[in-house]
C-alpha cells in the first residue's frame, strides 16, 4: 500500500500512469482454505487424500506456495479407473436429455462460481476464462442431448484418459473433457501442476450438479508416469493427450502395445505463421501481433511474414506500438540463456531487433523483442526459443507467403490479414494447418473443429468432428486390450522372408509370376526377389514379389508426385474415375472370381457375390465424392466460419485377410475418393485378388502413382511405411506386435493409425457395410480445416 | 498550442491504398473499452487531465452575452476550489482547454475572457456549420471574420458531398482555402463522420485533411445521428499516427458529440494513451468536444475526494433535497459519517417546523395541519433509531426512499440551509 499513496494526484496528472490493477483473490483463497491448501485426489466422487502420499505444490507468479497437490501412486491410477468403470455403466445408461441436463446444471453452478475458478487460475498461473468454459459447457450439453438422433450407430467408448502436460491450459484440457462426458463416457483427468488446483474445483462442482460418482475422476502427480500407469489398466478404452510435442511423443511410446489408442494434440509451442499480405489493414494486423505474440503464457509461437512493400510500415508501427511495453516475465529460471543465446544466433545472421527497453543484464524478464529479417533456417524460427521473441520474415509475392506459411514442420494454426477476399480463401486453401483466421487470431470456439497438421498432432478436437474420438461404431468392436510384449523395435520386419521351395511341383500347370504394381507400372521387386503364394490346399499357386524398403520409397515418390493433382480435382472428376474402375472391375468380374476362389477356396457363387459387393463399394465412394463436404458452424461471434475435410495425402494401408478383394477395395475407395493416394500392402496370405486388380487398375483412368499395391512380408513392409516420414497415416490389419511397433514407431515423426488386431479382433464383417462404419472410414481418410472470417 | 502541422501536397496515392478491417477495429474498441480500471487517486488524476482537455462548449440557438458569459467563467474555473484544494491541486491551473461558441458570439466570449483576465482561448466553429452546405465564398468569409473578432482556433466543416464522391482533390483545394482563411489561427477539421459511409472513408478524410494543414481533426458536429463512437475514432487517430509516421508532424485529435459522463472521458484517454501514447494526452493534441461532460466529471472529481481523502465541506450554494439525499447515500458508505448525517437532516427538521409554526401561527389551533407534516418528522425520528443500530440495518435504503420528496408528494419548501 506504501508504493499507492506514495503518488500524489499531481504526479499522476503529469505522468499520466495507469493505476494499479488490484485483483482480489479472497474467494479462491477461502476455498483453499477450506481445503487446508492441501488438496487430494478426486475419486469416486469425493476428495481421497492418502497421509502417506509425496505432494507438489502449486505457486503463484511470485513464488509463493498457493496449495500442494498428491503425487498419485499405482494404487491411486488403478482406484480412480475402477471407479471411472462404474462411473461409466451409471452415466452412460442414462438417457440423453438427462446427461445433457447435468451438463447444463454445471453451467449454472460455474457461473455462480466463476469468480472463485477465475481467482484460482490466476493464482496457479494458468489463466482461463470462466466465459469460454461456460461456453464450451453450453455447446457440448447440446451434443448430449443430441448424440442418439445425429449420431446414430456410435457408442461411447468407455473410460477414457485425458491427460495434458504441465504448460497445458484449462480450456484446452476441458475442450477434451466435455465431449468424452457428453458422449457418455467416463474420463480420468490427469491434469498439469497449474491446471489441477481449478480442474479438482470443476470436478466437484460437477458433483454438485449431479454427476454420478466416478463419472469424472481427477488424479494428480507426474503427467507422464501417472499417463502411462493409469493407462496400462484394461478398463481403459482410449487415452487423449494435449500439450507439447515432448511429452505426447514419451506417452506415446509408454503407452505402445497396451491395446488403447493413443492420440495427440500438440498445439503447445507449434510455430503458427502471422502472414500480413499488402492488401491488410496494417494497423490492425499490427494490433494483433502486439495482443497475441508477446504474452507469457502463449499456446503457439508466431512467426510474423510480411510482405515486402509494406515492410517498413508494420516495421515503423511495431516500434511505435512496442515503445511502452514491459517487460514479460520467463516461465523458468533457466529460460534466460536460452533467450539470449536465440537473440544473439539472429543477430550474427543478420537480424535487427525492435525492444522498447534493453533487456535487464540478468534476472528472468525480457523485454518484448522482434528479430526483424531473420532467415527462414534461422533457429529462432525452426525450433523458437522460450520468452517474448517474434521472429520478422519478409516475402515477395502471394505466393512466397504461403510457401513461407507452410516452411515449419508444425500445421497448428495460421493467422493471415488481407482485405482481399480471394487471395485470403485462396491462402486458406493452400495452408497446411488445422485452423486459418483471417483478420483475426487465436479464436476458439468449440464449433470449430481443431486438429494440428503435419507434426501438430493426430487428433481433432472441437466440432461434431472432434466428437468422434471419443465415440466407435456400435458394430466394430474396441482394440483388444493387450499387456506390451518385448518388441525389439529396432529389429521388427527386418527378418528376411522364409525361402518356401516347392516340393514336387505339379507339372500340369507352372506356378505364374505376378508383378507389384508402383507408380502406374508392373514391375519387379527391388530386390528381384519373389515369395510363393500358397493355395489352401497347401500347393505353390503363384509367386509375388517380395517388396521392402525400396519399393516403398518408389511408391512414394511416384504418389507424392501426383497426390496433390488428384486433390485438387474436382470432386466430380474423381468421383468419374472411381465409376470407370467400378465398370472395368465389371467386365473383369469372371477373372477375379476365378482368382478369389483359387486363392481364398471360396465357392464361385460366393466369390462373384464378393465382386460383386466391391463393385457396390465403389460406387457407394464415387458417389460419396462430392457429397462428404464439411460445414458452416455457427460461432457466437459474426462472421463466417468453414470447416473443411482435406486429404490427408499418403496413406499406407495393410490390408486384413479377411475378405481381401471386399476390403482392399473399400479401404481403397474410401482413400482415394477423398483425395489421398494409398499404398497397399495385401495379406500375404490372400494377395492374389489384390494382384489380379492390378489388371483393373490399369485400364482405369486412375493417375498411375494414386494406388501402389506392393506385396511382401507384412512386417517388412509396416516397418518400411512406419519409417517414411511422407506418409501421414497408417490404417493396419495385422498382428498384436505390429500394432505395437506402430505405436511407438509413429509418435515421430507423426502419423495417424488406425489399428487392428486380426488375431484377437473378431473378424470384421466387410459384407456388410453398415453406414457407421464407411462413416468411420471417411472421418479417417480426411484432417480437417477451419477457417474464421469475422465480419463486422 | 505547439508546432502547427504546415500540411503537404497531397498523395492521392497514399489515400487510395488505405485499407480498414471494420470488424478487427470494433475489437480493438472493445478491448480499450475494458483496459482503464483506474481508482483512487489514478481516477482523480485523469479526470482533471480529462478536464484541461475539454473545448468547454454552447452551440445553442439561444445562446446570448449572458449564457456565454458564465460559460466563460466555468471554463476559467471549471472544478470547484475547494475541491481542487483537497487534492492539492489548487494551483495547478485546472483549466478548460479553450471555449467553444457559435461566429457570432466570438466577440462576447473574448470580451468576457479578457475581463476575467484570462488567456483561454476562444474556438469558433464556423464554414456553415454544421452541415457545410453554404457557398464556399460565405464559409471562408466566416472564417475571416471569426478571425476578426479574435478566434484563436476555428472548427471547419468538411464538405461531405466531395469526401461521399471521393472527389479528394476539390475536398483538398477548399480545406487548404480555409487553411489560409485561418492565418495564424489553429485549425480544427470536423468531418461529419456519421455522414462518411465507411471506416476507410474516415481514414481517408483524415488523410486528406491533415495534407490540407489541418491541426486537429474532428469528428462530428455534435448534430448528426452517429456521433463520437470509439471505433471511428481509432480509425481517425490512426491516421494521424501513419501522417506522423510518414511526415513527422503531430496532429491533434477531437472527438465531440455526444461525450457526458466522467466514465467516456476516461475510455477517450485511454485510447489516445494506448494509440498514440502519452504525448497525445495534452491539450495541445488532444481535446474533448462537450457542454455537459464537465458537471459529471466534477461530481465524480467529488465523490473520490469524499470517499477517499476524508475531507468534507458543505459549503454549498444551491442544494435542494435530491442533492442532500445524493451525499447521504455517499456518506453513508462510510459508517462512522452516520451521526453527522443525523446532525444535518436534524437542523433541516428544527428548520421545517420552525416555518410551520410561523406559517400556522400556533400549532395547537391547526392539528391537521401539524398532521399533515407529520411524515416528516416521522423518518427523520426513525433514522435517529438506526444511526445508533448496527450497521448492517437497511437504515439507509429506508432512510433515501423516506427522504425524498416524491414519497410524500410533497415538494420540499425550504431550501437547504447555508
Amino acid at each position: 500500500m506504501a508504493g499507492i499513496t506514495s503518488k500524489t494526484i499531481h504526479d499522476i496528472f503529469h505522468s499520466m500512469e495507469y493505476g494499479p490493477s488490484s485483483s482480489s483473490t479472497a474467494t479462491a483463497q477461502a476455498w483453499l482454505e477450506s481445503h487446508s491448501r492441501a488438496l487430494g485426489l478426486f475419486i469416486d466422487g469425493k476428495f481421497v487424500r492418502s497421509a502417506d502420499r509425496q505432494t507438489c505444490n502449486v505457486t503463484d507468479s511470485s513464488g509463493g506456495p498457493v496449495c500442494s497437490t498428491v503425487c498419485a501412486v499405482d494404487e491411486d491410477a488403478s482406484l480412480s479407473v475402477s471407479s471411472g468403470a462404474s462411473g461409466f455403466k451409471a452415466w452412460s445408461a442414462l438417457p440423453c436429455h438427462l446427461r445433457a441436463k447435468t451438463l447444463l446444471r454445471l453451467v449454472s453452478s460455474l457461473q455462480r462460481h466463476g469468480q472463485c475458478l477465475s481467482e484460482l487460475c490466476d493464482l496457479a498461473q494458468s489463466p482461463s476464462s470462466p466465459s469460454a468454459l461456460v461456453r464450451l459447457l453450453q455447446y457440448y450439453s447440446g451434443w448430449a442431448q443430441l448424440r442418439d438422433s445425429l449420431i446414430p450407430d456410435w457408442t461411447p467408448r468407455g473410460v477414457v484418459v485425458v491427460v495434458v502436460s504441465d504448460d497445458c491450459s484449462l480450456y484446452s484440457l476441458m475442450l477434451k473433457v466435455l465431449p468424452a462426458l457428453a458422449m457418455g463416457n467416463a474420463v480420468v483427468a490427469i491434469p498439469g501442476v497449474g491446471t489441477a488446483p481449478p480442474v479438482l474445483l470443476l470436478a466437484q462442482l460437477f458433483v454438485e450438479a449431479g454427476l454420478p460418482a466416478g463419472v469424472l475422476n481427477v488424479v494428480t502427480g507426474s503427467v507422464l508416469s501417472l499417463g502411462s500407469k493409469v493407462a496400462q489398466n484394461p478398463h481403459v478404452s482410449y487415452v487423449t493427450y494435449s500439450g507439447n510435442k515432448k511429452d505426447g511423443e514419451i506417452l506415446c511410446r509408454a503407452t505402445a502395445g497396451m491395446g488403447v489408442p493413443v492420440s495427440l494434440s500438440l498445439s503447445l509451442g507449434a510455430t503458427c505463421p502471422f502472414i500480413i499480405f499488402e492488401s491488410a489493414d496494417i494497423d490492425s494486423a499490427v494490433d494483433g501481433v502486439i495482443e497475441t505474440a508477446f504474452k507469457k503464457n502463449r499456446e503457439c509461437q508466431w512467426m510474423l511474414c510480411v510482405q515486402e512493400s509494406v515492410w517498413d510500415s508494420v516495421v515503423a508501427r511495431l516500434k511505435v506500438r512496442m515503445a511502452g511495453m514491459k517487460s514479460v516475465p520467463l516461465l523458468a529460471e533457466g529460460d534466460r540463456k536460452l533467450v539470449d543465446a536465440a537473440v544473439q544466433e539472429a543477430q550474427q545472421q543478420g537480424a535487427t531487433l525492435i525492444q522498447p527497453c534493453p533487456p535487464s543484464s540478468s534476472g528472468a524478464a525480457y523485454p518484448p523483442t522482434v528479430l526483424c529479417g531473420v532467415a527462414p533456417s534461422c533457429t529462432c524460427v525452426v525450433t523458437p526459443s522460450p520468452g517474448p521473441l517474434l521472429p520478422l520474415l519478409s516475402f515477395r509475392s502471394h505466393g512466397e507467403g504461403v510457401t513461407l506459411g507452410n516452411h515449419s514442420p508444425h500445421g497448428q494454426a495460421a493467422s493471415l490479414w488481407t482485405e482481399d477476399l480471394t487471395l485470403a480463401l485462396e491462402a486458406a486453401k493452400s495452408l497446411s494447418v488445422g485452423a486459418v483466421w483471417v483478420n483475426s487470431h487465436s479464436v476458439m470456439d468449440p464449433s470449430l473443429p481443431l486438429s494440428g497438421h503435419k507434426e501438430s498432432g493426430n487428433c481433432i478436437d472441437g466440432g461434431k468432428e472432434g466428437l468422434f474420438q471419443f465415440l466407435r461404431p456400435s458394430s466394430s468392436p474396441p482394440l483388444p486390450r493387450s499387456s506390451p510384449a518385448s518388441v525389439d523395435y529396432s529389429t521388427f520386419g527386418t527378418a528376411a522372408s522364409a525361402a518356401i521351395i516347392p516340393e514336387g511341383s505339379n507339372s500340369s500347370s507352372t506356378p505364374r509370376s505376378y508383378l507389384q504394381y508402383v507408380g502406374g507400372k508392373q514391375c519387379k521387386s527391388e530386390s528381384g526377389s519373389s515369395v510363393c503364394v500358397l493355395a489352401p490346399g497347401g500347393t505353390v499357386l503363384a509367386y509375388c514379389p517380395d517388396g521392402g524398403r525400396k519399393d516403398v520409397r518408389n511408391a512414394v515418390e511416384a504418389a507424392i508426385k501426383v497426390q496433390p493433382g488428384w486433390m485438387k480435382k474436382s470432386p466430380v472428376a474423381r468421383a468419374q474415375s472411381l465409376f470407370s474402375l467400378a465398370e472395368t472391375l465389371e467386365l473383369k468380374r469372371r477373372d477375379m472370381a476365378v482368382s478369389l476362389h483359387s486363392q481364398t477356396g471360396l465357392s464361385l457363387e460366393k466369390a462373384d457375390m464378393e465382386v460383386e459387393l466391391s463393385i457396390a463399394q465403389l460406387c457407394d465412394w464415387a458417389a460419396r465424392c462430392d457429397k462428404e463436404r464439411g460445414g458452416v458452424p455457427s460461432v457466437p461471434q459474426s462472421g463466417s466460419a468453414l470447416s473443411i475435410p482435406e486429404a490427408l495425402g499418403v496413406v499406407g494401408v495393410v490390408l486384413p485377410d479377411s475378405s481381401p478383394l471386399l476390403s482392399m477395395v473399400s479401404l481403397l475407395a474410401a482413400a482415394v475418393a477423398m483425395g489421398n493416394a494409398v499404398i497397399m500392402v495385401p495379406s500375404p496370405k490372400y494377395p492374389l485378388p489384390a494382384l489380379e486388380f492390378i489388371q483393373v487398375l490399369q485400364s482405369s483412368d486412375l493417375p498411375g502413382g494414386v494406388v501402389s499395391i506392393i506385396t511382401g512380408g507384412r512386417d517388412q513392409l509396416t516397418q518400411a511405411l512406419a519409417n517414411h516420414s511422407v506418409i501421414k497415416a497408417i490404417w493396419y490389419w495385422g498382428s498384436m506386435e505390429g500394432c505395437q511397433f506402430l505405436q511407438h514407431t509413429c509418435a515421430s515423426p507423426l502419423k495417424s493409425l488406425w489399428l487392428h488386431c486380426q488375431e484377437k479382433d473378431g473378424v470384421r464383417d466387410w459384407a456388410q457395410p453398415h453406414a457407421s462404419l464407411q462413416e468411420e472410414m471417411w472421418r479417417q481418410a480426411v484432417q480437417w480445416k477451419s477457417v474464421w472470417i469475422p465480419t463486422a | 498550442m505547439s508546432a502547427r502541422n504546415p500540411g503537404m501536397p497531397l498523395d492521392l496515392e497514399w489515400v487510395s491504398k488505405v485499407r480498414v478491417n471494420t470488424q478487427a477495429v470494433l475489437k480493438r474498441a472493445q478491448q480499450i473499452q475494458g483496459r482503464n480500471k483506474n481508482k483512487k487517486q489514478w481516477q482523480a488524476a485523469w479526470l482533471l487531465r480529462a478536464v484541461t482537455c475539454i473545448d468547454l462548449t454552447t452551440l445553442a440557438g439561444d445562446d446570448t452575452p449572458g449564457n456565454v458569459h458564465r460559460l466563460c467563467m466555468k471554463a476559467t474555473q471549471p472544478v470547484r476550489y475547494d475541491l481542487l484544494k483537497s487534492m492539492d491541486m489548487q494551483d495547478k491551473g485546472v483549466t478548460t482547454a479553450a471555449v467553444c461558441v457559435y461566429p457570432s458570439r466570438v466577440a462576447d466570449a473574448v470580451k468576457s475572457l479578457k475581463a476575467a483576465n484570462s488567456s483561454l482561448p476562444v474556438a469558433s466553429v464556423a464554414t456553415g456549420f454544421p452541415a457545410g452546405q453554404t457557398s464556399l465564398k460565405t464559409r471562408l468569409e466566416e472564417v475571416r471574420m471569426a478571425v476578426e473578432d479574435g478566434a484563436m482556433e476555428i472548427d471547419i466543416v468538411i464538405n461531405r458531398t466531395l469526401a461521399l464522391t471521393g472527389q479528394w482533390e476539390a475536398m483538398y483545394e477548399e480545406v487548404c482555402q480555409f487553411r489560409e482563411a485561418c492565418g495564424e489561427t489553429h485549425m480544427k477539421s470536423i468531418l461529419a463522420i456519421g455522414e462518411l459511409g465507411t471506416y476507410t472513408n474516415v481514414y481517408k478524410a483524415s488523410l486528406v485533411a491533415m495534407m490540407a494543414g489541418s491541426d486537429f481533426i474532428k469528428t462530428s458536429t455534435g448534430k448528426e445521428s452517429v456521433n463520437a463512437t470509439y471505433p471511428v475514432a481509432i480509425v481517425m487517430v490512426r491516421a494521424i499516427r501513419d501522417y506522423f509516421l510518414k511526415t513527422g508532424h503531430k496532429v491533434g485529435f477531437k472527438p465531440a458529440g455526444g461525450i457526458r459522463t466522467a466514465k467516456e472521458s476516461l475510455v477517450w484517454l485511454t485510447l489516445m494513451k494506448e494509440e498514440l501514447g502519452d504525448e497525445w494526452l495534452s491539450p495541445h493534441l488532444f481535446r474533448l468536444g462537450a457542454s455537459s461532460l464537465l458537471a459529471d466529471i466534477e461530481r465524480q472529481v467529488h465523490t473520490h475526494t469524499h470517499t477517499h481523502t476524508h475531507t468534507h465541506s458543505f459549503q454549498h450554494t444551491s442544494h435542494d433535497v435530491t442533492d442532500l439525499v445524493l451525499r447521504v447515500e455517499r456518506l453513508g458508505t462510510v459508517g462512522h459519517h452516520n451521526g453527522l448525517v443525523c446532525l444535518l437532516v436534524m437542523t433541516f427538521n428544527l428548520i421545517h417546523v420552525s416555518v410551520l409554526l410561523i406559517t400556522t401561527g400556533s400549532y395547537l389551533n391547526d392539528l391537521p395541519v401539524i398532521l399533515f407534516h407529520l411524515p416528516f418528522l416521522l423518518p427523520v425520528s426513525l433514522f435517529f433509531f438506526f444511526s445508533f443500530s448496527p450497521p448492517d440495518l437497511p437504515s439507509r435504503d429506508w432512510l433515501l426512499r423516506s427522504l425524498s420528496p416524491d414519497a410524500h408528494g410533497l415538494k420540499p419548501r425550504l431550501p437547504f440551509p447555508k
